[in-house]
């Protein structure tokens, strides 16, 4: 049986990584692409066209990622892992003067997108993981802990990861003793993907050093799977 | 002349007590409910003439907190509890950001519940309540981290539902107890004071884990 996994937010960045990389694993991957205007997705299917398959998603509406669902129920009969990456970045709500209302409508739709779309796609495409590996994992990131928070800016895409870990928890109290095992993985700072598929010189990494990290934690097992925890590139355990 | 302490957000029957007690303290209580947050906290604010401590009850459960994933959750209800818990108390921190700091005390005080920790949270639903209380944890840091220099200070406390009248009214009174305050938490020494570190905690001052 083929190991199948499903990718969100796979466009660009650490989502693309951890596509690709999965492909070399001989996975196959159904890729959520959000952004029509990036291709290099496109070109990746070039060169594995029987083991990926590009689904248009958003994930901040069930409407699309029940249609993405309905078509991925054609391609394959189970998804093994479910890996939840697609995240908005905050916009505005990254500015250091809140109080206008746009402020507040960035906020909301960080919410919507970091924090429920894992959950719109696990209540999703839950039917299709009653065989397979049952690995659900969501991309979170430092910001997330409360115990560790230093910012003081930035309060959108902050708590909407901090929401995204107790929605998590809540999948994890209800979905464990079924079966279900979990990752919550902190990417590090990575640079951010230009159109032609190269990255800009801001930040420790590029994604695919990341992703490299993160294979082995989403695909690999753990001893301790009775524990939610949120690991780094790392591996090092980060409080909440 | 009275210090003015503001009520807002989910006001239910622990609320209700705890603002009585405040009361009793001998503040000016006024009180406003998330529905008509953005209406009235401008003009209320132009009422003013100094805030010396808000009280922020994050305790909206929303309509589907039974359902499960299982069950298909229900994110329109999601994204307006979230609104009205974690976006509505940032907004009115900041409409009286102003006005608070006309007051020496400049307290706020923020109350949910054990179920907003992340780390001992063992239920199968209630996302919506959970996860906005989760996000109110993390953003009361960040606003700590902010206006700490301001001299602000800062109050996390857990209530739950209490079936007897009694038992509220204790809850109420330990709670204004802990508001009111400063945190030299030695009873041996008075001299601990773990102000500069953000807690949540019970009505009986045990701490609770993010």
């Amino acid at each position: 049986m083929d190991n199948i996994a499903i990718v969100t937010g796979a466009d660009r960045g650490l989502g693309y990584a951890i596509t690709e990389k999965l492909l070399n694993r001989e996975w196959t991957v159904i890729a959520g692409q959000y952004l029509n205007d990036w291709n290099i997705l496109n070109k990746l299917s070039k060169q594995y066209p029987f083991k990926l398959h590009i689904i248009q998603m958003d994930v901040s509406s069930i409407e699309s990622v029940i249609a993405a669902k309905n078509v991925v129920a054609l391609l394959v009969d189970h998804i093994d892992v479910i890996i939840s990456n697609a995240a908005y970045m905050g916009g505005e709500s990254n500015n250091q003067q809140p109080m206008e209302d746009s402020y507040y409508v960035n906020i909301m739709r960080s919410f919507t997108t970091n924090s429920l779309g894992g959950l719109r796609l696990i209540e999703t495409f839950l039917p299709m993981m009653k065989t397979g590996m049952k690995r659900l994992c969501f991309v979170s990131s430092e910001v997330s802990s409360i115990s560790m928070m230093k910012r003081a800016y930035g309060y959108g895409y902050c708590i909407s990861k901090t929401a995204l870990n107790m929605g998590v928890r809540i999948l994890y109290n209800d979905l464990h003793k079924d079966g279900f095992t979990f990752r919550i993985y902190h990417p590090g700072w990575m640079r951010s993907t230009r159109k032609d598929g190269s990255y800009d010189s801001i930040a420790d990494f590029p994604p695919g050093i990341s992703a490299e990290s993160a294979i082995p934690q989403f695909i690999g097992s753990r001893d301790d799977e009775d524990r939610l925890v949120m690991l780094d590139y790392m591996g090092n355990e980060w409080p909440y | 002349m009275k210090r003015n302490s503001l009520i807002c957000g989910t006001i239910n029957g622990i609320a209700n007590e705890i603002s009585c007690q405040i009361e009793d303290k001998g503040f000016n209580v006024i009180k406003i409910s998330a529905s008509q947050l953005k209406e009235d906290i401008k003009s209320l604010m132009n009422e003013l003439d100094s805030l010396d401590m808000l009280v922020y009850f994050a305790l909206e459960e929303g309509n589907s907190k039974q359902r499960t994933i299982r069950d298909g959750l229900d994110y329109e209800d999601l994204m307006s509890t979230y609104e009205e818990n974690t976006i509505n108390f940032l907004r009115i921190v900041e409409y009286s950001h102003e006005l608070m700091m006309k007051s020496s005390l400049r307290r706020i005080c923020i109350v949910t519940s054990s179920n907003s920790s992340i780390n001992f949270n063992s239920n199968s639903c209630g996302y919506g309540c959970s996860m906005s209380q989760a996000a109110i944890n993390n953003l009361v840091q960040m606003l700590m981290n902010r206006y700490q220099k301001e001299n602000f200070t800062f109050r996390m406390m857990c209530t739950k539902y209490y079936a007897y009248k009694e038992a509220g009214i204790k809850a109420a009174r330990n709670a204004v107890t802990y508001f009111l305050r400063n945190r030299a938490y030695d009873i041996h020494t008075n001299e601990r004071n773990d102000e500069n570190r953000l807690a949540l905690r019970d009505i009986y001052g045990r701490e609770i884990p993010w």
